[in-house]
């Protein structure tokens, strides 16, 4: 048995409350353990005691930085199984949406990064740049976080011909802050030395550990829900960004460039937004029997809402799969090997958002404790019935274990 | 408040997210922290070490895996503290309240001082809590230190009185169309019982002459009550800035 340092649940290299362990052999990690479920909400129960109106609302809450996708998967899901078209309007002022939360988010983990390696200015500057996104998202959807603007069938609010104005000519001022960013975080001698040939994923382990989103772009993996076409996102000329190194150095270069990849599409789509309604004019209560699946490129990754519908007027079941969940699995593959002094930048290279990550844990209300249990104790004699889940699990005791 | 008001010495202040929220108000303090809101300017410095910190910001409400963490943090400050809660999740758990791994309300654990309502609470009125608390602190401060320490106040006051008003820079305000502090019309309002059907945290009441009651504290503020009233009853206002240290107070019902 080596020696431990523990990280977290509060601590300074972590956004949110979250425990590993990192067992140590001088100053080289040998082995990691995760624990998760500091974050449990129990989310997916409350929202089978929602209405179908009221779980858009409370599956944005699922997260702070990402709500947005998490209401778009969510009505996508609902649409589905109502087959309801949605107004092309409303499509494209979703896609918008959805990219300028991929803005935000990425220059907030572009901050937090530079505060992580004890670049201060540069985490101000970030911070500075991200309040201009923040400003329109304000305006627009009038709240600086939960945007609440998606409704089943369509959007709540409309872009005005102002607004449409303003949009287009923040982002220029935006585009040229972003790109002044992106030469500063490649120039950096500190930054280059710190990231590269650090926390290296190759591609084969990416796509066995099934990571997602900028992590599995970053280690030459090809996927991104955007490239599939929902929303309004054929029409926006998106362009895939893939590295194949797989170190942070990577990482950080696949969020730099979708930077600006997102600023371009929000441009094209605000001058290509067709006219027309924003909603479908009818309100659903009970939806017949039925399943269906929604999915969405989040800043992290691909989120996907799996919704069960028994003709009730709210939802039977959602089963909600979010991307820092799958790259959590990652973390002990770009740790080992690594000194104690990059576990923070290796940490946060992951874009780590626990508070969409807990969902199944197994609490015992007099101690307080956690345990990590493996799918054949919680269901006796069905542990060939659910291969994904039990993957996950056994993922997860193996970690404990070692 | 000004900087005279808060003595000579500046808090620290630390964030204490946990877990049983969407993090929403966790960014919303770093962005408290940038150049545009800048709670330095109050000299008041973002620590990252509970046992140097003197006012904690809580946000999100208490899971029960983080219990026993969080009350261990807690009693690593040093005293005399101010805790402040950050929006309606630290305030009552809001949204979340029913779920099964959540206590609530967290002040049943924790005194707390300040309570920022909002959801998420826009980065001025956290200034505001954040102040309201280290206000508290110092008078917990003289408290402690007995007749000497107010005393010593006393004189201080005369001593560095300085007889030049500060600038009051009025609060800048929130754009058209934010989502804040509701307006209801009763005579309006023809009691339906639509908002309190779509309601996704459940705070709308009917009460008994068919008129309707909102808790604030327990508000997501997404406005579903304003969008489903068919004869516009419910009109939400910019009005964003919500900070108290009484969240029962009647205060914050709308009626």
């Amino acid at each position: 048995m080596h020696d431990f340092i523990p990280i977290g649940p509060f601590h300074p290299a972590l956004w949110e409350p979250e425990y590993f362990k990192l067992y140590v052999h001088g100053d080289e990690i040998v082995d990691v353990g995760i624990y998760l479920g500091f974050n449990h909400k129990g989310i997916e129960k409350l929202l089978e005691s929602k209405n179908w109106y009221q779980a858009i609302f409370t599956s944005e809450r699922i997260c702070g930085i990402c709500g947005i996708v998490h209401t778009s998967a969510y009505c996508q899901a609902v649409e589905n199984l109502l087959e309801l078209e949605v107004p092309l309007r409303a499509n494209y002022i979703r896609s918008i949406m959805n990219e300028c939360e991929r803005i935000q988010s990425h220059l907030l983990w572009l901050g937090l990064t530079s505060h992580q390696i004890g670049l201060e200015t540069l985490f101000m500057r970030c911070l500075s740049t991200r309040e201009l996104m923040m400003d329109i998202v304000e305006i627009f959807s009038g709240s600086r976080v939960h945007y609440g603007i998606n409704t089943i069938g369509g959007v709540r609010r409309d872009i005005s011909k102002e607004q449409s104005k303003e949009i287009s000519e923040s982002m220029k001022k935006l585009k040229k802050e972003c790109e002044g960013l992106r030469e500063i975080f490649l120039s950096n001698p500190t930054i280059n030395r710190r990231f590269t040939n650090i926390g290296v994923l190759k591609k084969n382990r990416a796509e066995e550990l099934s990571a997602v989103g900028p992590v599995a772009r970053a280690s030459g993996v090809h996927m991104d829900v955007r490239e599939i076409g929902y929303f309004a996102y054929p029409d926006s000329g998106f362009k895939m960004i893939t590295r194949s190194t797989g170190d942070c150095m990577a990482r950080l270069q696949v969020r730099l460039d979708e930077l600006l990849e997102s600023l371009h599409m929000i441009e094209t789509l605000n001058d290509r937004i067709p006219i027309g309604e924003v909603k479908v004019p009818r309100r659903f209560m009970k939806i017949e029997f039925g399943e269906s699946m929604g999915r969405v490129e989040a800043p992290r990754g691909e989120v996907i809402h799996f919704v069960i519908s028994k003709g009730d007027i709210g939802p039977y079941r959602v089963r909600i799969r979010t991307p820092s969940y799958a790259n959590n699995q990652c973390l002990r593959d770009m740790l080992v090997g690594c000194t104690i002094t990059d576990a923070a930048v290796i940490i946060e290279s992951l874009d780590p958002c626990f508070s969409c990550t807990d969902r199944a844990l197994v609490v015992d209300e007099k101690t307080g404790k956690g345990k990590v249990t493996n799918l054949e104790e919680l269901v006796p004699g069905h542990s060939h019935m659910d291969i994904h889940l039990s993957s996950h699990h056994q993922d997860r005791s193996s970690h404990e274990h070692h | 408040m000004s900087i005279i008001k808060l003595g000579k010495n500046f808090p620290q202040i630390f964030r204490f997210g946990c877990g049983g929220g969407c993090n929403g108000c966790d960014i919303e303090v770093i962005a408290a922290l940038n150049p545009k809101y800048q709670l330095e300017k109050f000299w008041i410095k973002h620590k990252e070490n509970p046992r140097y910190a003197d006012i904690l910001l809580l946000t999100g409400s208490i899971n029960k895996k983080i219990k026993n963490d969080a009350l261990k943090l807690y009693n690593q400050t040093p005293e005399p503290r101010a805790m402040v809660a950050v929006g309606n999740c630290a305030c009552t758990g809001e949204i979340f309240r029913d779920a099964y791994g959540i206590i609530t309300p967290p002040d049943k654990l924790f005194p707390i001082d300040a309570y920022i309502i909002g959801c998420p609470p826009k980065p001025e009125a956290i200034l505001q809590g954040v102040l309201m608390a280290a206000g508290k602190l110092e008078n917990k401060k003289i408290e402690a230190g007995g007749i000497i320490s107010q005393l010593k106040r006393i004189l201080r006051a005369i001593l560095d009185y300085v007889p030049t008003k500060f600038p009051k820079t009025p609060l800048p305000q929130a754009p058209k169309g934010y989502r804040g502090r509701m307006k209801y019309y009763p005579d309006k309002c023809i009691g339906c019982g639509l908002c309190v059907r779509f309601c996704p945290s459940r705070t709308i009441e009917m009460k008994e002459n068919k008129k309707i009651r909102i808790g604030l504290t327990n508000c997501t503020f997404c406005a579903t009550c304003e969008e489903v009233c068919p004869v516009h009853a419910i009109e939400m206002t910019p009005d964003y800035l919500m900070v108290t240290n009484d969240r029962k107070s009647e205060k914050w019902f709308v009626e």
